[in-house]
């Protein structure tokens, strides 16, 4: 006979009752269906009309979305915008996940001052990104900021850069600042995920002589894999709505030449700086499409995830 | 569960519930420009709520201009706001006309970004009937695209090159009247070590005003202006190229000569209002941050002279009309007469002056003397050459506007990735399925 490994809802027993259960979910439904969904669901409804300012004057049937690849501007700024965005989720995993993973590993082994770390990596995590995309912005200005203006007393004036202002170097500088201030969110949740592993597993191999290293990519690495999963969706959802730190690097044009210019900056320009202003049904076609995008990309990821964490339970 | 604390959850949740509710009303009837009418007789104050993007005359408004029409007017309050950063205007403005929140009065954008509010404006033709007074290429902007006019001009900007008269003193230079002489200056400043000039190309709205600050003479200004806009030339015409080309000749003299598009607009203020740079090619909203950051500046203005092959035989001095002053069209009735008198009284040389003279910016309104020197020395020229600044009065009434193409066109010319006449072409084909309106 098979049974089921989920766990069923059962309404009497020492727990809640059904009814209060639900009492406590709405509140958090109501706020759910009143800032997210309504507005979500407007933004496609509005994708299908034509506008003049803030007021709908004919429908458009799927023409704001044909825009998107037959005229310009998109035809020349859809693609790029979405490629960086793709550039900040590679940027992301690289510098922000894999340092975030590395030291949190660090900190797992480090007790007593683990507290004190996780908290100094998580305190940019807790600035407005806009204060942070502008103070870089200082510190990277190649006139009066102070980073290339130390490279040269330190002899290293070959090395400093109009670090924001090259089309080579600014998405990544971009890439670099987000992980900056965000390295403390995997951080952590790697650190809370290594808490849970068991420690007899890491002791068991110990004492079959597996060294650190062994230890680390066949049983901690191995078991984080839910952990991981987790971080990298988030991340994606992050890297792909980007938008407060390119806009204080970059202004809301992607500059220069469009290099920092991402998927959010073209909806922003296009519903509120396109030229006579009646562009909020392309814009909405945009937020749709980067909404489904998102969301199949990650349903696809966290059915991947959830194929391998089984393989892993077996 | 018992009933008891069924009971509890629920009158809990009814209290976040009314509180949530109370949140989200006006606790202040007054406080929403559109709200109840006043209570009491017809003598009752009206306060009409004014709001701009310019958030550094909120003082000059609210101190020294309006509490003059409030003693002429007793019963009116006006209460002038910036709620929102300008980069953020647009989007607070179009949200609170469409709903109900919207200010009694508003400084609205001209030319395009005028188009997407008229639907909330009253028109104004026969509320103001000063406006005819006002010249006919400031009053387009304040049209909509169905010829009625929507705002009373507030001010005019006029492009041109500023520079630090001290150092030109200093290495005893004198304002260039051919472009010989400018770029003779712009080397001695080289040779000493000066920027010649700040421009913060990593910012690209400041690139179309550059190129017409540089180059209007070279195309033609008004000539060129008339052909393109009726469709005889584009914007791939050899003398549009020719004025391009003398923007990216310019690159040597400008700061941080092969990195210019990583220096902020905010970064080239500093620079040239330090003294760090001897000119800086700018609009006369710069003068009043010119002057913030360092007011012992000592300045002048002078327009650009016309380079070699220009189609105008002399320098042109490109402006604009920036925005004016717009009535909500959902205003409270009994408030409507007080704007009304309010939008008047802002449509006369008494109000132009103190505008120009606490804002110091030029007023659109006929009639206005300006006491400040640089102002003076501006507006001299302006008058002496007049042209429009092509790319905001012709051409932001399309996506994509034109400006925002030359803006990234022009780095990347500046960038080695483009060359004049590419990025010419991508103008002329951006803007070739635009279709302009006619007033």
């Amino acid at each position: 006979m098979k049974t089921s490994a989920r766990p069923r809802w059962r309404a009497t027993g020492p727990g809640p009752g059904l009814g209060a259960g639900m009492l406590f979910l709405l509140p958090a439904a109501a706020l759910f269906a009143v800032f997210i969904l309504v507005p979500l669901v407007q933004a496609i409804g509005y994708s299908f009309f034509t506008w003049q300012g803030a007021h709908r004057i004919g429908f458009a049937a799927l023409s704001n979305y044909t825009a998107l690849f037959t005229k310009r501007p998109y035809t020349d700024e859809v693609m790029p915008a979405l490629g960086h965005n793709l550039l900040l989720f590679a940027g992301a995993m690289v510098f922000q996940n894999s340092v975030g993973l590395v030291v949190a590993a660090l900190l797992h082994r480090f007790n007593r001052l683990r507290r004190m770390f996780q908290t100094l990596y998580t305190l940019p995590y807790l600035v407005s990104p806009i204060v942070i995309g502008y103070l870089w912005s200082l510190l990277l200005s190649p006139l009066f900021g102070p980073v290339n203006n130390l490279l040269k007393q330190v002899g290293l004036g070959d090395l400093a850069h109009p670090w924001l202002g090259d089309p080579k170097t600014a998405i990544w500088m971009i890439a670099l600042i987000t992980s900056w201030q965000w390295l403390g969110f995997p951080i952590l949740l790697f650190g809370a995920a290594m808490g849970g592993i068991a420690p007899e597993l890491d002791e068991a191999a110990s004492i079959d002589g597996a060294t650190g290293r062994q230890r680390f990519f066949h049983i901690t690495l191995p078991l984080l894999t839910p952990a991981i999963g987790t971080i990298a969706i988030l991340t994606f959802i992050g890297a792909m709505e980007s938008f407060p730190i390119p806009f204080a690097i970059g202004g809301s044009t992607g500059n220069p030449a469009g290099s920092t210019d991402v998927m959010s900056l073209l909806f922003y320009r296009t519903a509120f700086e396109s030229g006579s202003g009646g562009y909020i049904g392309v814009a909405s076609a945009i937020a749709t499409l980067l909404f489904l995008f998102i969301f199949g990309v990650a349903l696809v990821a966290r059915r991947l995830m959830d194929r391998v964490e089984r393989g892993l339970v077996r | 569960m018992n009933r008891k604390k069924a009971t509890a959850v629920i009158a809990l949740l009814a209290a976040s519930a009314s509180i949530a509710l109370a949140g989200c009303s006006t606790s202040d009837p007054t406080a929403g420009s559109t709200g109840a009418a006043p209570s009491g007789s017809a003598a009752a104050p009206v306060t009409l709520t004014l709001w701009s993007w310019r958030t550094e005359d909120v003082s000059a408004y609210n101190d020294k201009i309006f509490p003059k029409f409030e003693a002429e007017n007793p019963g009116i309050k006006v209460d002038f706001q910036a709620p929102v950063v300008n980069t953020e205007y647009n989007q607070s403005l179009t949200t609170a006309l469409a709903g109900s929140d919207g200010p009694d009065i508003a400084m609205v954008r001209a030319y395009g970004g005028l188009q997407g509010w008229t639907r909330d404006l009253l028109p104004l033709d026969s509320v103001v009937p000063g406006l005819s007074k006002i010249p006919a290429a400031v009053l387009q902007g304040s049209k909509g695209v169905d010829g009625k006019i929507y705002s009373v001009p507030t001010f005019v900007q006029t492009l041109q090159m500023f520079y630090n008269k001290d150092i030109f003193a200093q290495l005893n230079l004198q304002v260039p009247k051919t472009w010989d002489d400018f770029i003779k200056v712009n080397d001695t400043l080289l040779a000493h070590k000066i920027t010649p000039m700040a421009l913060g190309a990593k910012d690209g709205w400041m690139l179309p005003i550059f190129a017409d600050i540089m180059g209007a003479a070279r195309y033609g200004g008004p000539a060129f202006e008339k052909a393109v806009t009726s469709g005889q030339k584009t914007f791939s015409d050899p003398d549009y190229v020719a004025s391009l080309q003398i923007v990216k000749d310019m690159q040597k003299y400008l700061n941080e000569t092969n990195n210019v598009t990583g220096v902020a607009y905010t970064d080239a203020q500093t620079e040239f209002s330090s003294g760090l740079a001897a000119m800086y090619p700018g609009g006369t909203f710069e003068l009043t941050t010119f002057k913030t950051q360092n007011p012992q500046i000592n300045l002048g203005t002078f327009p650009v002279p016309t380079p070699p092959g220009s189609v105008s035989s002399t320098p042109l001095v490109p402006a604009y009309a920036d925005g004016g002053w717009a009535i909500n069209a959902k205003i409270d009735p009994a408030k409507k007469a007080a704007a009304e008198k309010l939008i008047n009284w802002m449509d006369t040389p008494e109000f132009g002056q103190l505008a120009a003279d606490n804002v110091k910016m030029f007023s659109a309104v006929p009639g206005v003397t300006y006491s400040d020197p640089v102002l003076q020395q501006m507006w001299a020229d302006y008058q002496a050459a007049p042209a429009a600044y092509l790319m905001l009065v012709n051409y932001r009434y399309c996506n994509p506007t034109a400006d925002s193409i030359l803006a990234k066109d022009t780095q990347k010319m500046f960038l080695g990735q483009m060359t004049p006449q590419q990025v010419a072409d991508d103008v002329a084909n951006g803007v070739s399925t635009c279709t302009l309106p006619k007033f």
